[in-house]
């Protein structure tokens, strides 16, 4: 009787283990189809609970936060209100430069974020796992927002869309170990791919032919080359160092997100999907 | 196990997961952070015997998958193992509470939540996901013994609930309640 009941236990795990292997060797190739929709369905239904959680103890934290910081929050408070008069400053002064460019953009059919919709988003969590980099928003499928879609804010890239349901989607922030972003570097023809490491690490580039001259500052955009999987002229990152190690068929070079991801309260989803 | 105990044990999982995204999540040291999901099935496991706790931690592990963009599946094998550990245990007498020392359930909770992390870098990293060697497993390690030690309990009361008198129905209800 108790060998029956083992040899079904031992049964039932190999089974278990199987499936599960079998869903990691084809979770790549499908994430858009079944199993994107399993994803949809399971994050439906975990969102509205974990914002219950989350309006539960945020206005504890907040409580203690303000607290504990409310001179730093005050001082800060006045830096962006005084960022914000000089933004809307330079708005004025750019808007002709902005819609000559887009219109240049438009005759060559290169996408240029500023002539895209956005969808503005309040971060839920962040770095679900410890093993990948995410951000979980506010904005789904209800609010036009498709697996894919680039997001920014906080000076520049965030990540992209991964999965998405009604009300709330995930985004693979740059600094994750499986994004690749195409970039170039400031107003050059150098180009590169863009690898995240994990949260907290550098960025680094692939691809850049040895002893490229490459700025310590300069900052990386998005390329927006046929099939890229975001726009141009976003920015990436900026270099923090680049050499050409001995033997090297490529240069070593490290570059800091451009956008704060340590802090990010809202983001922005551009809606517009990579062509195929 | 009955459909009601399925059903509770389902609100346990979702009370857990939501805990782990709405509050620990925000709970970091560096850029890591403590995951307390596969007490779960290391409580299932060690209340109901292998079976159950394979089964609950494939299930919490798919839906934990659900919520990230990692290879889809590997929450969930993660999780069938750690179960099917903590079932062994059971089968060969570990009990946790009766006659047993304190700190016998926080310490098989850290030794679950350590499995967990470790296991999960190392089946990710094999396959591919690079990323996963980046992350710092020191802070990870000293985070996950602490707080999976101090809400192993919790967890194991909630299961033992969930779970009705499925969980530990083999010990006699006296030596039960002493042990809790």
């Amino acid at each position: 009787m108790a060998t029956r009941r083992t040899r079904r236990t031992i049964t039932t795990f190999v089974a278990l283990s199987l499936i599960s292997i079998i869903l990691i060797a084809f979770s790549g190739q499908a994430s858009s189809g079944v199993i994107g929709a399993v994803k949809s369905l399971g994050s439906a239904v975990v969102s509205p609970v974990v914002s219950l959680v989350d309006a539960v103890t945020r206005p504890i934290g907040n409580l203690f936060a303000g607290a504990i910081n409310y001179g730093a929050v005050t001082a800060e408070n006045g830096r962006l209100r005084a960022t914000i008069g000089r933004l809307e400053q330079q708005r004025t002064a750019t808007s002709f430069q902005v819609q000559q460019l887009k219109e240049l953009s438009a005759l060559q059919d290169v996408p240029f974020l500023g002539s895209l919709k956005t969808v503005t988003a309040a971060a839920t969590s962040i770095d679900t796992s410890n093993f990948a980099s995410t951000l979980v928003v506010n904005k789904g499928t209800d609010d036009g927002v498709a697996v894919g879609m680039p997001v920014v804010g906080g000076g520049g890239l965030v990540g992209q869309v991964v999965t998405v349901s009604s009300r709330s989607s995930t985004i693979r922030l740059v600094t994750d170990g499986a994004s690749h972003v195409g970039g170039v570097f400031g107003r050059s023809a150098t180009y590169g791919v863009v690898n995240g490491a994990a949260s907290g690490r550098p960025l680094d580039v692939d691809f850049v032919a040895p002893h490229t001259k490459i700025r310590i500052g300069q900052t990386v955009f998005t390329n927006g080359l046929n099939g890229a999987e975001y726009p141009a002229g976003i920015p990436i990152g900026t270099v923090r160092s680049a050499s050409t190690p001995v033997n090297s068929i490529q240069m070593s070079i490290q570059l800091a997100p451009s956008a704060d991801l340590d802090h990010l309260a809202f983001v922005d989803i551009v809606i517009w999907v990579p062509s195929q | 196990m009955t459909g009601r105990a399925a059903l509770r044990l389902a609100l346990v999982v979702l009370g857990v997961i939501a805990i782990q995204v709405g509050l620990l999540d925000a709970l970091r040291v560096g850029h890591v952070h403590p995951e307390i999901i596969w007490l779960v099935p290391a409580s299932v496991g060690l209340l109901a015997g292998p079976e159950a706790g394979l089964v609950v931690g494939f299930l919490a592990g798919l839906w934990l998958d659900c919520l990230l963009p990692t290879p889809f599946g590997l929450s969930a094998l993660v999780g069938t193992s750690i179960g099917y550990l903590a079932g062994l245990l059971e089968q060969r007498g570990v009990v946790v509470g009766a006659g047993q020392v304190f700190w016998v359930g926080p310490g098989l909770g850290a030794a679950a939540g350590l499995l967990g992390v470790g296991l999960y870098g190392v089946l990710g990293w094999l396959i591919g996901q690079d990323g996963f060697a980046s992350v710092d497993y020191l802070v990870l390690t000293l985070l996950e013994l602490v707080v999976t030690a101090s809400l192993m309990m919790p967890v194991l009361w909630s299961v033992r609930w969930a779970l009705g008198s499925e969980g530990g129905a083999r010990r006699p209800r006296r030596r039960r309640q002493a042990a809790w």
